[in-house]
């Protein structure tokens, strides 16, 4: 069982420390990496694909450095924003980056074919990449990304730019595709991964202060989550005094989500945590 | 022969061995990581369907102007017209280069270039050698005519064509190690239009057609050097995408 | 000749230097890994010895280290049953060959390598395959003979 490790990487840009010395082991299976904007989780991302160079530490799949051509045939990315040349198709960019990978054009084909069918591009094959909306170009990128069959699937923010029917797709294609790989996705959309992934990074700041599965995770929160119903004066107070995890007002009353140890107020009801709340407290 | 079929099949039970376990799983996942069975030849070809047209059309073009303002100037009685409307053409050859080379910044095609096996290095590699060759095949006619049609030596001549184009490559590499993007373009387009309009002037100055060869020899070498060097740094650098960028 | 073909073969002449079936599978995928990461420049000129070379060297590497671990059990050499009986004269001849000759035949005859391929992988000269390979068969002809007159 081929492993991904990473050994204390680090990546500071001037002087903001993007990645504070993380260390990994992953084995097979689909790894969430949850984190605000400008939490590091691009940058992370970026050195397990061989794409930014850590200014310390090593990066292995098995026994091949990320600098390797082995590691990157075995290797698929989706980085956070891509282009395309000019002019391009669909079907030409997959063919342009098959090749890039390694693969005869014959094998190609077919494997674009099948590809495209699974994103739901067949019709769109021979279209230019500069008509498709935001979420027929993540499509593709997750179909680039997986034209050599890699063993490890780096996909960053997959889902920005899907809608809510685009993202269940995306879930259950994702769901299918983790078998025997593995596979790490980042996003700020917690339920992109809650009910998928394995394991759950909590990403902050360069660190990562939390991981485990979601169970775990919910179990490491130290305070419980309150739900209650007030005036906004009162809403006010309470705002000031305790994390607050969600907010909504309606026909004058504040309802609020927060964290506390203790009941906050006379009418909270303590509630079951998600992990959404472990993230947006921890943020 | 029909004695030898039957007696190696018996040598070959004679060395048989257990099957082999993992042979499929192993073989459907070499499959992605073995060298492509197209040769080097093969993927020449293919990267040059993806060098935009335009990169050739636009040095086929500037080479064809020069060639005709020469052609214009041998007719009002200039014989060394054409050698400087070549000298001053060739640092452009250099700019439709390096657009090309920025071309996967420009596009945003550089992370996926770079995470692919065949990395953003052979890409480059691969770029250098095609348009150093249709460069060169641009230069041959240029030379052999400025020969025929000046005065000069052959040499000289030779020479007086290679520098400006030598000296375009030494700048614009540099530019495009310190800079990315569009940016790095127009600093080409700039250092491009400097060296051109340099190289012009310098040649038609009333001291050039004596100036001692082994200077101009010096230069050349000196020049190739810088260039080998920088190029390896560019292949040592690229696709380390530029932090700051992307911060 | 296809990948799996070559795989089979291969793996036929590590178990041949092993022993052992599932070392002499790890050692063959290994072989095949750094056969395929190589430098695209080489391996043009002789491909096949290039491969076997590299599967050789890294049976012998691991006779060195064998020597520090712990002896493990020789495992039965292994024959398809219904041909034991008609085999047993082959077989038995050439367990009287040494292994060179042994390594000869196999490479030569059953994974069909050429000559020179042969003595690239063995690290000698031409000549000295076809000296061998003619002792081998020598060898393994009077060994029936004798078989025969019995």
């Amino acid at each position: 069982m081929t492993k991904l490790i990473a050994d204390r990487i680090a990546k500071q840009y001037q002087n903001k420390i993007a990645v504070d010395t993380l260390s990994l082991s992953l084995g097979p299976g689909l790894y969430g990496l949850l984190g605000a904007n400008g939490a590091g989780k691009t940058t992370l991302l970026r050195m397990l694909a061989g794409v930014l160079q850590p200014d310390r530490g090593e990066i292995f799949l098995g026994k091949d450095p990320v600098q390797s051509e082995r590691y990157r045939a075995h290797m698929g990315y989706l980085p956070q924003e891509f282009g395309c040349y000019p002019g391009f198709t669909a079907r030409d960019f997959l063919l342009y980056l098959a090749l890039l990978k390694g693969l005869s054009k014959s094998s190609a084909q077919e494997k674009i074919r099948k590809l495209l069918d699974t994103v739901g591009l067949s019709e769109a094959a021979d279209k230019k990449v500069k008509t498709f909306s935001g979420g027929m170009k993540r499509r593709l990128g997750i179909a680039q990304a997986l034209l050599n069959d890699p063993y490890l699937l780096i996909l960053d923010e997959p889902t920005a730019g899907l809608d809510p029917k685009e993202r269940v797709r995306f879930r259950n294609l994702i769901s299918q595709l983790k078998a025997g790989r593995i596979l790490i996705l980042s996003t700020h959309i917690v339920s992109d991964v809650e009910y998928i992934a394995d394991k759950i990074f909590l990403m902050q700041k360069g660190q990562i202060p939390r991981e485990g599965s979601v169970q775990e995770i919910l179990q490491s929160m130290d305070s419980s989550v309150w739900e209650c119903r007030t005036d906004p004066a009162q809403a006010e107070l309470l705002k000031a005094r305790y994390p607050i995890v969600n907010i909504r007002e309606e026909a004058g009353q504040v309802f609020l989500r927060l964290c506390a140890r203790e009941q906050p107020c006379r009418d909270a009801v303590r509630v079951k945590p998600t992990l959404e709340d472990v993230y947006l407290y921890d943020s | 022969m029909r004695k030898k079929e039957p007696w190696k099949a018996e040598l070959a039970n004679a060395f048989a061995c257990p099957k082999p376990a993992g042979k499929q799983a192993f073989l459907e996942n070499l499959k992605q990581g073995e060298a492509p069975p197209e040769s080097p030849a093969q993927w020449m070809l293919g990267q040059a369907a993806y060098i935009q047209k335009s990169t050739w059309i636009l040095s086929a073009a500037a080479f064809l102007a020069a060639w005709a303002a020469g052609a214009v100037c041998r007719q009002q009685g200039n014989a060394q017209g054409l050698l400087w409307s070549f000298a001053a053409m060739v640092p452009f050859l250099i700019l439709f280069a390096a657009g090309e080379l920025v071309k996967a910044d420009l596009y945003g095609m550089r992370e996926l270039e770079r995470s692919a096996r065949f990395s953003s290095e052979k890409i480059l590699s691969t770029k250098l050698v095609l348009l150093g060759s249709f460069d060169g095949v641009l230069f041959l006619p240029a030379f052999f005519l400025s020969v025929l049609w000046g005065s000069w030596s052959a040499l000289r001549i030779f020479f007086l064509l290679f520098l400006p184009y030598m000296t375009a490559a030494f700048v614009c590499l540099g530019i495009l190690l310190l800079v990315s993007g569009q940016t790095a373009l127009w600093y080409c387009l700039a250092a491009s239009i400097g060296i051109s309009c340099s190289s012009f002037a310098v040649i038609r100055s009333t001291w050039m057609e004596h100036f001692p060869l082994y200077w101009l020899f010096l230069a050349a070498g000196l020049l190739l050097a810088g260039v080998a060097a920088e190029i390896s740094r560019l292949k040592r650098k690229e696709g380390i995408i530029h932090d700051e960028a992307y911060c | 000749m296809n990948i799996e073909e070559q795989y089979d073969r291969l793996y036929r002449y590590c178990y041949f230097h092993t022993g052992d079936p599932v070392l002499a599978e790890d050692l063959t995928q290994e072989a095949f890994l750094r056969y395929f990461s190589r430098k695209p420049a080489v391996g043009i000129g002789r491909p096949m010895a290039y491969l076997y070379t590299i599967a050789r060297n890294l049976c012998i590497d691991h006779y060195r280290k064998r020597k520090t671990e712990e002896f493990r059990e020789e495992e039965l050499v292994f024959l398809p049953m219904e041909q034991v009986e008609e085999k047993m004269d082959l077989a038995a001849a050439l367990g009287t060959l040494d292994k060179q000759h042994r390594e000869i035949l196999l490479l030569r005859y059953v994974n069909e390598l050429g000559v020179g391929e042969t003595a690239k992988v063995l690290g000698i000269s031409r000549f000295c395959v076809y000296r061998r390979e003619r002792e081998a068969m020598e060898k393994l002809r009077n060994y029936m003979k004798g078989e025969k007159s019995l």
